[in-house]
């Protein structure tokens, strides 16, 4: 049989007024009926780029050139666009990553199943419809009788994936092409959605599945791609290339992945290296939040609980892992722990002093203590700002002069790696890694005794994202701040966290040790968290020797850990006791 | 080798061949992406037609054809209508400032042996019912008509600012009040807000600038507030609530200049519709009192001669209609090269 895409030296290239720029820099690619492949690659490698040009989808402009673009037995270089509208949904089902966005959100997701129905069988209204309920219910959509009469917005995010994907196979296409299908859902949920497309794999269909997570595609692809800046880095069967990679930059690729395996080692590094230690007095307390509320109201007047009763202590230069799915309330208990909103109910303590709820007056000369560092680093930057600006601004309140303030700046620059940066110039022109360590050097820049990190690092391809994690464990040792470390993913939780807390639906349904908490959990929810996360496949032994088979024991429980000695707090103000500070209230 | 459009209906604007205008072959790329792979240029047998130049073995690679066509569009293209429209608001602005560069007749002379004369070398726009050069009237109508669209403007921009700021960073009730006062003007149309105050104050240059700045105050206080609204709300106030700024520190550093940014704008579009105010309510004898050369004034006293001296009216009303729109063209083309510089 005849291959059913066959790429051979494709180049993409988009004109831009600064000049051109390649998007694709051939690229070959062969997707044989009935196979699933993967194309994995971190932002900017031109997967993307790369699936559209397979739809005839690449856009204005856009300048595709190619040996062979053959899609589905035709020249895609010659296809007008009467006959790429033929292919798209009857030959080729596509599934995007945000099915909200996707879909028309005015129209009942049966209505637009049925449309794409429309568009490639002949059937009456009757069938069609009864088709609809069918490819519903095919796709493990409970009562699809009713789905069908809803609107994207009334369906959970992994509901309305399904309903694409309903709509991408409606026209039982030889090849389903997922792009990111399941980066905006919830572990659960992304595991469902997976084992649907591998359902449709083993019904026939051919699959190409995108994504940058190369254990999503570990799980169900028979062969990897790893694309790297437009051109390919190493193809080969998934187990081959995820496990015994040939390639320096799979292999970097690979190392950087947090998980339970990497736990108390550095990640960004070729080879693996011990974190700098840290000394956790768990019978210290710096923060602790007691029975902690809050209520929304709803614009139709429901209350909403958003955090329900959540008590937790974190002790000095201790990192306290925040786990759970969308909605379950991180992002408020964050918000409360950063002094940003008042808890309905409950108490925060700073250093056993009121922290919430208080006044803004009392809050106000306490602030720096508490230092945020959100997911989108850009948007928590003044657009006016220069990054040297971003830096002063913070440092506004200690009373420095302009000598001290200029090395507090260059101290903390080199502290984050980012000594190399034209201060000078605006956030904006930094790369994703840059503004996240800018931001992480403004939260250090006033030494606080906590940082709360609401998903510092969901928004970064996986080898920025472990520098930067490297980074937040190389300061929280030099500065002894406590990390309150708020995310989704389990692997980068269990990586960096000594103690872990489990949110549902606004409580904390499991608090305890990492390692405890992630290899024996208590609570079903956590289980079935657990249970549901993608993993890439056990690595071979041998070319993989670099990497300790032994890890470091996990903090457990009380005992103080038996790690290397404190190192000196970075300056004279980080000394400052908590009775001084207070004094001058 | 012919090139090809992927698909020409979603490339629309992509014509077929810059291909023989572009430069020749890349040089500056990396030559080791194609050299990896089984030379695929020279196994090939190229059979296109018009494909003269190049023996088969020298056909271009894909990579190089691509970067060929890419180069041919990269090319920058000078949109027309903004340098168009900036020209015609400098010969605007140097008729209001420097009115006698352009011309020497004194606008207010009158004529009566050479009454709506056609136009000719000594009255290029013509001459009026009085005998006035039409084309003295336009330039030296230009200062007036400029000044009340400035002056209102600025009236319109200043208290809106005030009003959408107050509301975007006060309690939710000082918002409510602001907004309904905000609402109220709003209700009425702009020209008989304008007409309201003029019965008020009384005709004239100053009362009309005033009438048409009070007119224009909903348009600018309802973005303000929720440019406001959108800067107070977000991130980086946030955060630097978190490094413990007051509410005067995040409202001055902060709130301010990003909430503003849109104001010069909205300014700049907004002034277009100010002369057209203006010449609308001059139009009806609400602003500067004849022989004053203003742009709706003198469209106003051409009405009755349109059929004998259509250039009497037509040319006014052209240089009238051009300002409004290169003003307007201007601001859009700001405004959307602002929007694309805030993320």
């Amino acid at each position: 049989m005849s291959p059913l895409v066959e790429l051979r030296d494709l180049h993409v290239v988009f004109p831009r007024r600064r000049g051109p720029v390649a998007a694709v820099k051939g690229l070959d690619l062969t997707i044989e009926p009935g196979e699933a492949v993967g194309l994995v690659g971190e932002s900017g490698s031109g997967k993307s780029v790369t699936v559209r040009t397979l739809l005839g989808l690449t856009g204005r402009g856009a300048i595709v050139e190619a040996e062979r673009l053959t899609v589905c037995g035709q020249d895609g270089l010659r296809l007008s666009g009467r006959a790429w509208r033929d292919i798209r949904g009857s030959q080729i089902g596509l599934v995007l990553q945000d099915a909200l966005i996707s879909l028309d959100p005015l129209r009942p997701v049966g209505q637009e199943i049925g449309e794409a129905l429309r568009l490639h069988q002949r059937l009456p209204a009757g069938r069609r419809r009864q088709r609809v309920i069918e490819l519903l219910s095919e796709v493990g959509v409970p009562a699809p009788e009713i789905r069908a009469r809803q609107r994207p917005h009334e369906l959970s995010g992994g509901l309305r994936q399904r309903a694409l994907i309903a709509s991408a196979i409606a026209g039982q296409p030889a090849l389903i092409i997922a792009d990111e299908p399941t980066t905006a859902l919830d572990v659960t949920v992304q595991a469902q959605v997976l084992a649907l497309l591998d359902a449709r794999r083993r019904a026939g269909a051919a699959l190409l599945l995108v994504s940058h997570d190369l254990a999503v595609v570990a799980s169900i692809c028979d062969r990897v791609i790893v694309m790297k800046d437009g051109a390919m880095v190493e193809r080969g069967p998934s187990r081959r290339v995820l496990t015994r990679p040939s390639q320096p930059y799979t292999k970097r690729l690979l190392a950087a992945v947090p998980s339970a395996a990497s736990r108390g080692w550095t990640l960004s590094s070729p080879q693996r290296q011990p974190l700098p230690a840290r000394t956790v007095d768990p019978a210290a307390t710096v923060l602790a939040a007691n029975g902690l509320s809050h209520d929304f109201k709803a614009p139709d007047g429901q209350v909403c609980h958003a955090v329900r009763d959540v008590s937790l202590r974190l002790a000095p230069a201790e990192t306290l892992g925040v786990v759970g799915e969308s909605g379950s309330g991180k992002s408020t208990l964050a918000k409360i722990l950063a002094g940003l909103l008042e808890p309905s109910q409950g108490r925060v303590d700073l250093d056993g002093q009121p922290w919430a709820p208080a006044s803004d007056r009392w809050r106000r000369s306490r602030r720096r203590q508490v230092q945020l560092i959100a997911q989108d680093a850009l948007s928590s930057f003044d657009p006016r700002h220069s990054a040297a600006q971003v830096l002063t601004e913070a440092l506004r309140h200690l009373g420095l002069d302009p000598a001290q303030r200029r090395r507090r700046i260059a101290s903390v620059l080199e502290l984050v790696d980012l000594s190399h940066l034209p201060i000078e110039a605006s956030p904006r022109t930094f790369s994703g890694g840059e503004r996240q360590r800018l931001a992480i050097a403004r939260a250090l820049i006033v030494e606080p005794r906590v940082l709360v990190a609401d998903e510092p690092v969901s928004a970064l391809d996986v080898s920025v994202q472990a520098q930067i994690l490297d980074l937040l464990a190389r300061v929280q040792a030099r500065t002894e701040a406590a990390l309150v470390f708020i995310s989704h993913d389990l692997g980068v939780v269990h990586h960096l966290a000594d103690r872990v807390v489990v949110m549902k639906d606004g409580r904390a349904v499991e608090q305890g040790p990492a390692d405890q908490v992630f290899l024996c959990p208590s609570h079903p929810y956590t289980r079935d968290l657990v249970a549901a996360l993608p993993r890439l496949p056990e690595p071979a032994p041998e070319p993989l020797a670099s990497i300790p088979e032994s890890v470091p024991a996990p903090a457990s429980g009380p005992t103080p850990r038996p790690l290397a000695p404190a190192p000196a707090p970075t300056s004279e103000a980080f000394a400052e006791t908590p009775e001084r500070i207070h004094s001058h209230v | 080798m012919t090139t090809r459009l992927i698909d020409p209906a979603l490339a629309p604007g992509w014509p077929g061949a810059p291909i023989e205008t572009a430069p020749s072959a890349p040089t500056d790329r990396p030559a080791d992406l194609s050299a990896t792979r089984p030379a695929p240029a020279s196994a090939r047998i190229s059979t296109a037609p018009g494909d003269q130049t190049t023996a088969p073995d020298l056909a271009p690679t894909a990579q190089q054809r691509a970067w060929r066509r890419a180069r041919a569009a990269s090319r920058r293209r000078w949109p027309l209508g903004l340098i168009a429209s900036l020209a015609i608001l400098s010969v605007v602005l140097t008729a209001a400032f420097f009115p006698h560069w352009l011309s020497q007749v004194d606008p207010t002379a009158t004529d009566l042996m050479a009454v709506n004369r056609p136009p000719s070398w000594a009255h290029p726009a013509g001459t009026d019912y009085l005998g006035r050069d039409v084309f003295a009237r336009i330039v030296y109508g230009a200062r007036h008509s400029l000044l009340i669209g400035l002056g209102a403007t600025a009236i319109s921009a200043l208290i809106g600012v005030v009003l959408g700021v107050l509301a975007g960073i006060s309690k939710p009730w000082v918002d409510t009040a602001v907004s309904r006062f905000v609402d109220i003007l709003a209700a009425f149309p702009g020209i008989l807000l304008a007409l309201v105050v003029i019965a008020l104050i009384g005709p004239g240059l100053v009362n009309l600038i005033v009438a048409l700045g009070v007119s224009h105050i909903p348009s600018y206080a309802r973005v303000v507030r929720a440019q406001t609204g959108q800067v107070v709300r977000s991130d980086y106030v946030e955060q630097a609530r978190t490094l413990g700024w007051g509410r005067f520190g995040l409202t001055w550093r902060h709130v301010l200049p990003n909430a503003l940014g849109v104001v010069p704008v909205l300014a700049t579009i907004g002034l277009g519709g100010a002369i057209v105010g203006a010449a609308a309510l001059s139009f009806i004898g609400m602003g500067p009192q004849p022989p004053t050369p203003e742009w709706g004034a003198i469209l106003a006293e051409s009405r009755n001669y349109l059929r004998q001296a259509w250039w009497t009216g037509v040319l006014p009303g052209v240089a009238l209609t051009a300002t409004v729109i290169a003003s307007t063209v201007v601001g859009r083309t700001w405004q959307a090269s602002s929007e694309r510089r805030t993320p």
